[in-house]
Protein backbone atom coordinates (compact mmCIF):
# COMPACT_ATOMS: atom_id res chain seq x y z
CA UNK A 1 0.00 0.00 0.00
CA UNK A 2 1.82 2.94 -1.43
CA UNK A 3 5.07 2.14 0.01
CA UNK A 4 3.81 1.93 3.47
CA UNK A 5 5.97 -1.15 4.37
CA UNK A 6 9.52 0.69 3.11
CA UNK A 7 8.31 4.33 4.77
CA UNK A 8 7.67 1.66 8.40
CA UNK A 9 10.93 0.01 7.67
CA UNK A 10 12.77 3.44 7.70
CA UNK A 11 11.09 4.39 10.64
CA UNK A 12 11.93 1.54 12.53
CA UNK A 13 15.80 1.89 12.01
CA UNK A 14 15.61 5.83 12.99
CA UNK A 15 13.44 5.06 16.13
CA UNK A 16 15.42 2.81 17.58
CA UNK A 17 18.88 4.77 16.31
CA UNK A 18 17.61 7.80 17.69
CA UNK A 19 16.55 6.50 20.90
CA UNK A 20 19.42 4.43 21.75
CA UNK A 21 21.65 7.96 20.86
CA UNK A 22 19.58 9.80 23.46
CA UNK A 23 19.55 7.18 26.41
CA UNK A 24 23.49 7.02 25.77
CA UNK A 25 23.85 11.23 26.27
CA UNK A 26 21.24 11.12 28.80
CA UNK A 27 22.49 7.92 30.56
CA UNK A 28 25.86 8.28 30.42
CA UNK A 29 27.22 11.56 28.57
CA UNK A 30 25.32 13.95 31.19
CA UNK A 31 26.55 12.17 34.36
CA UNK A 32 30.06 12.04 33.03
CA UNK A 33 29.80 15.67 32.30
CA UNK A 34 28.27 16.64 35.46
CA UNK A 35 30.55 14.39 38.16
CA UNK A 36 33.59 12.93 36.26
CA UNK A 37 33.62 16.59 33.83
CA UNK A 38 34.50 14.74 31.04
CA UNK A 39 33.02 16.17 27.92
CA UNK A 40 34.14 13.73 25.84
CA UNK A 41 30.67 11.39 25.41
CA UNK A 42 28.30 14.68 25.10
CA UNK A 43 30.75 16.38 22.70
CA UNK A 44 30.06 13.26 20.46
CA UNK A 45 26.95 11.74 20.70
CA UNK A 46 25.24 15.15 20.76
CA UNK A 47 25.71 16.71 17.77
CA UNK A 48 25.13 12.66 16.17
CA UNK A 49 21.83 12.71 17.96
CA UNK A 50 21.26 15.98 16.95
CA UNK A 51 21.75 15.42 12.45
CA UNK A 52 20.33 11.58 12.90
CA UNK A 53 17.34 13.20 14.64
CA UNK A 54 16.67 15.53 11.14
CA UNK A 55 16.41 12.04 9.45
CA UNK A 56 14.39 10.55 11.88
CA UNK A 57 11.86 13.45 11.60
CA UNK A 58 11.78 12.91 7.55
CA UNK A 59 11.42 9.41 8.58
CA UNK A 60 8.31 9.70 10.94
CA UNK A 61 6.47 12.86 8.45
CA UNK A 62 6.78 10.04 5.77
CA UNK A 63 5.64 7.74 7.48
CA UNK A 64 2.75 9.62 8.66
CA UNK A 65 1.79 10.85 5.48
CA UNK A 66 2.06 7.47 3.76
CA UNK A 67 -0.50 5.82 7.05
CA UNK A 68 -2.39 8.99 6.86
CA UNK A 69 -1.73 9.94 10.60
CA UNK A 70 -3.38 12.37 12.44
CA UNK A 71 -1.42 16.14 13.58
CA UNK A 72 -1.30 14.06 17.15
CA UNK A 73 -0.43 11.29 16.08
CA UNK A 74 2.44 13.11 14.14
CA UNK A 75 3.24 15.35 16.93
CA UNK A 76 3.59 11.87 19.67
CA UNK A 77 6.19 10.77 16.84
CA UNK A 78 8.35 14.06 16.93
CA UNK A 79 8.39 14.24 20.59
CA UNK A 80 9.12 10.78 20.74
CA UNK A 81 12.84 11.72 19.65
CA UNK A 82 13.68 14.39 22.30
CA UNK A 83 12.37 12.30 25.45
CA UNK A 84 14.22 9.45 26.54
CA UNK A 85 12.89 5.90 26.02
CA UNK A 86 9.41 7.31 24.45
CA UNK A 87 10.98 6.49 21.17
CA UNK A 88 10.77 2.85 21.58
CA UNK A 89 7.36 2.88 23.01
CA UNK A 90 5.72 4.93 20.43
CA UNK A 91 7.49 2.79 18.03
CA UNK A 92 5.93 -0.17 18.87
CA UNK A 93 2.63 1.40 19.29
CA UNK A 94 3.38 3.21 15.41
CA UNK A 95 4.35 -0.16 14.13
CA UNK A 96 1.47 -2.51 15.75
CA UNK A 97 -0.83 0.26 14.20
CA UNK A 98 0.67 0.49 10.70
CA UNK A 99 0.35 -3.72 10.85
CA UNK A 100 -3.24 -3.58 11.50
CA UNK A 101 -4.13 -1.12 9.46
CA UNK A 102 -2.29 -2.80 6.48
CA UNK A 103 -3.67 -6.35 7.25
CA UNK A 104 -6.87 -4.81 5.87
CA UNK A 105 -4.87 -4.67 2.66
CA UNK A 106 -7.01 -0.92 2.39
CA UNK A 107 -6.56 0.90 -1.25
CA UNK A 108 -5.79 4.56 -0.90
CA UNK A 109 -8.69 6.47 -1.88
CA UNK A 110 -7.90 8.49 -5.42
CA UNK A 111 -4.15 6.87 -5.72
CA UNK A 112 -0.96 8.19 -3.60
CA UNK A 113 -0.40 12.19 -4.24
CA UNK A 114 3.58 12.69 -4.71
CA UNK A 115 5.17 13.39 -1.61
CA UNK A 116 7.23 16.48 -2.88
CA UNK A 117 5.42 19.62 -3.86
CA UNK A 118 7.16 19.51 -7.20
CA UNK B 1 -37.13 19.82 -20.92
CA UNK B 2 -34.04 19.66 -22.93
CA UNK B 3 -33.90 17.60 -26.26
CA UNK B 4 -31.36 15.10 -25.93
CA UNK B 5 -29.89 12.87 -29.05
CA UNK B 6 -31.03 9.17 -28.51
CA UNK B 7 -28.59 7.22 -27.23
CA UNK B 8 -26.73 9.75 -25.43
CA UNK B 9 -25.61 9.27 -21.81
CA UNK B 10 -28.18 10.11 -19.14
CA UNK B 11 -26.55 13.27 -17.15
CA UNK B 12 -25.49 12.78 -13.81
CA UNK B 13 -25.16 15.37 -11.23
CA UNK B 14 -23.80 16.20 -9.06
CA UNK B 15 -20.41 14.73 -10.33
CA UNK B 16 -18.78 13.04 -6.93
CA UNK B 17 -15.50 15.21 -6.33
CA UNK B 18 -12.61 13.34 -5.54
CA UNK B 19 -10.22 16.26 -3.49
CA UNK B 20 -6.82 14.29 -4.35
CA UNK B 21 -7.55 14.01 -8.04
CA UNK B 22 -7.83 15.96 -11.29
CA UNK B 23 -8.29 19.69 -11.56
CA UNK B 24 -9.86 21.89 -9.69
CA UNK B 25 -12.14 24.75 -10.10
CA UNK B 26 -12.38 27.79 -8.42
CA UNK B 27 -14.98 26.52 -5.88
CA UNK B 28 -12.09 24.21 -5.02
CA UNK B 29 -9.44 26.52 -5.03
CA UNK B 30 -10.84 28.80 -2.79
CA UNK B 31 -11.94 25.88 -0.41
CA UNK B 32 -8.35 24.25 -0.63
CA UNK B 33 -6.57 27.64 0.48
CA UNK B 34 -9.29 29.36 2.42
CA UNK B 35 -11.03 27.13 4.58
CA UNK B 36 -10.08 27.32 8.45
CA UNK B 37 -8.05 24.75 8.06
CA UNK B 38 -6.12 25.66 5.35
CA UNK B 39 -5.75 29.22 6.88
CA UNK B 40 -4.52 27.85 10.48
CA UNK B 41 -1.43 26.02 8.07
CA UNK B 42 -0.58 29.41 6.57
CA UNK B 43 -0.50 31.15 10.15
CA UNK B 44 1.47 27.59 11.20
CA UNK B 45 4.01 28.40 8.63
CA UNK B 46 3.97 31.78 9.01
CA UNK B 47 5.47 31.51 12.37
CA UNK B 48 7.32 28.37 11.73
CA UNK B 49 9.48 29.25 9.03
CA UNK B 50 10.52 33.05 10.22
CA UNK B 51 11.03 31.69 13.47
CA UNK B 52 13.40 28.94 12.25
CA UNK B 53 15.35 31.31 9.76
CA UNK B 54 15.72 33.89 12.96
CA UNK B 55 17.30 30.75 15.01
CA UNK B 56 19.69 29.80 12.27
CA UNK B 57 20.48 33.80 11.74
CA UNK B 58 21.50 33.62 15.49
CA UNK B 59 23.15 30.08 15.73
CA UNK B 60 25.71 31.35 12.62
CA UNK B 61 26.16 34.83 14.75
CA UNK B 62 27.15 32.28 17.22
CA UNK B 63 29.14 29.95 15.46
CA UNK B 64 31.24 32.55 14.19
CA UNK B 65 32.11 33.96 17.46
CA UNK B 66 34.05 30.04 18.25
CA UNK B 67 31.22 28.12 19.29
CA UNK B 68 31.39 25.28 16.45
CA UNK B 69 28.62 23.27 17.18
CA UNK B 70 26.86 26.29 16.26
CA UNK B 71 27.75 25.49 12.94
CA UNK B 72 25.91 22.37 12.90
CA UNK B 73 22.95 24.39 14.11
CA UNK B 74 23.04 27.28 11.72
CA UNK B 75 22.23 24.47 9.01
CA UNK B 76 19.82 22.71 11.13
CA UNK B 77 17.49 25.35 11.32
CA UNK B 78 17.36 26.58 7.72
CA UNK B 79 16.23 22.50 6.98
CA UNK B 80 14.10 23.23 9.57
CA UNK B 81 11.81 25.70 7.84
CA UNK B 82 11.95 24.38 4.83
CA UNK B 83 10.46 20.54 6.09
CA UNK B 84 7.64 23.58 7.65
CA UNK B 85 7.14 24.52 4.35
CA UNK B 86 6.94 21.21 2.33
CA UNK B 87 4.68 19.82 5.39
CA UNK B 88 2.96 23.25 4.84
CA UNK B 89 1.84 22.54 1.13
CA UNK B 90 0.80 18.98 1.49
CA UNK B 91 -1.56 19.77 4.57
CA UNK B 92 -3.27 22.17 2.33
CA UNK B 93 -3.42 19.40 -0.88
CA UNK B 94 -4.39 16.40 1.65
CA UNK B 95 -7.92 15.37 2.20
CA UNK B 96 -8.69 15.78 5.88
CA UNK B 97 -11.48 12.77 5.33
CA UNK B 98 -8.80 10.41 4.57
CA UNK B 99 -6.62 11.05 7.94
CA UNK B 100 -6.97 8.87 11.05
CA UNK B 101 -9.25 6.22 12.18
CA UNK B 102 -11.92 8.79 10.87
CA UNK B 103 -10.57 8.12 7.25
CA UNK B 104 -9.85 4.38 7.91
CA UNK B 105 -13.40 4.11 8.18
CA UNK B 106 -14.14 5.72 4.80
CA UNK B 107 -11.40 3.92 3.17
CA UNK B 108 -13.30 0.49 4.66
CA UNK B 109 -16.56 1.65 3.72
CA UNK B 110 -14.94 2.73 -0.20
CA UNK B 111 -12.10 0.00 -0.49
CA UNK B 112 -13.57 -2.84 1.46
CA UNK B 113 -15.25 -4.31 -1.60
CA UNK B 114 -11.84 -3.99 -4.08
CA UNK B 115 -9.82 -5.35 -1.16
CA UNK B 116 -9.05 -8.99 -2.04
CA UNK B 117 -11.76 -10.98 -0.63
CA UNK B 118 -10.77 -13.77 2.26
CA UNK B 119 -11.03 -17.13 0.46
CA UNK B 120 -14.43 -18.20 2.43
CA UNK B 121 -14.29 -21.00 5.76
CA UNK B 122 -14.39 -24.40 4.06
CA UNK B 123 -13.01 -24.03 0.55
CA UNK B 124 -10.14 -26.11 -0.60
CA UNK B 125 -10.06 -30.19 -0.67
CA UNK B 126 -12.01 -31.72 2.34
CA UNK B 127 -10.01 -33.09 4.75
CA UNK B 128 -10.22 -36.30 5.48
CA UNK B 129 -8.90 -38.79 8.91
CA UNK B 130 -8.37 -41.41 6.04
CA UNK B 131 -4.97 -43.34 7.16
CA UNK B 132 -5.28 -42.55 10.68
CA UNK B 133 -6.84 -44.99 12.54
CA UNK B 134 -6.94 -43.08 15.68
CA UNK B 135 -8.08 -39.95 14.07
CA UNK B 136 -10.84 -42.34 12.61
CA UNK B 137 -11.88 -43.80 15.97
CA UNK B 138 -11.99 -40.65 17.87
CA UNK B 139 -14.18 -38.76 15.13
CA UNK B 140 -16.54 -41.86 15.24
CA UNK B 141 -16.77 -41.79 18.57
CA UNK B 142 -17.45 -38.01 18.43
CA UNK B 143 -20.10 -39.07 15.92
CA UNK B 144 -21.69 -41.80 18.46
CA UNK B 145 -21.69 -39.36 21.43
CA UNK B 146 -23.62 -36.13 18.89
CA UNK B 147 -25.79 -38.75 18.20
CA UNK B 148 -27.04 -40.06 21.03
CA UNK B 149 -27.09 -36.17 22.43
CA UNK B 150 -24.70 -36.84 25.21
CA UNK B 151 -21.95 -34.43 25.83
CA UNK B 152 -17.62 -34.96 25.47
CA UNK B 153 -16.03 -35.72 28.82
CA UNK B 154 -13.07 -36.89 30.23
CA UNK B 155 -14.54 -39.43 32.25
CA UNK B 156 -14.46 -42.98 30.85
CA UNK B 157 -18.08 -44.61 30.67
Amino acid sequence: MNGVHGALLRYRVMAYTVGTLLLVLVGVGVPLQAWAHSDLVVSVVGPLHGVLYIVYLIAAYDLARRARFTLLQLVAMVAAGLLPVLAFVIERRVSARVDRELALALPAPGGVRRWLPW
Amino acid sequence: MPTRPPGAPADRSPVPSDALAGPVGAPDLRRRWLSGRAVAGHAALAVWAPGCLVAGWWQATRALDGNALSYLYSVEWPVLAILGAIAWWNFVHDDPETVGSKGLRLRLRQGGAEAAPRPPVGAGPAWTDEGDPEMAAYNEYLTRLAASGQRKTWRRG
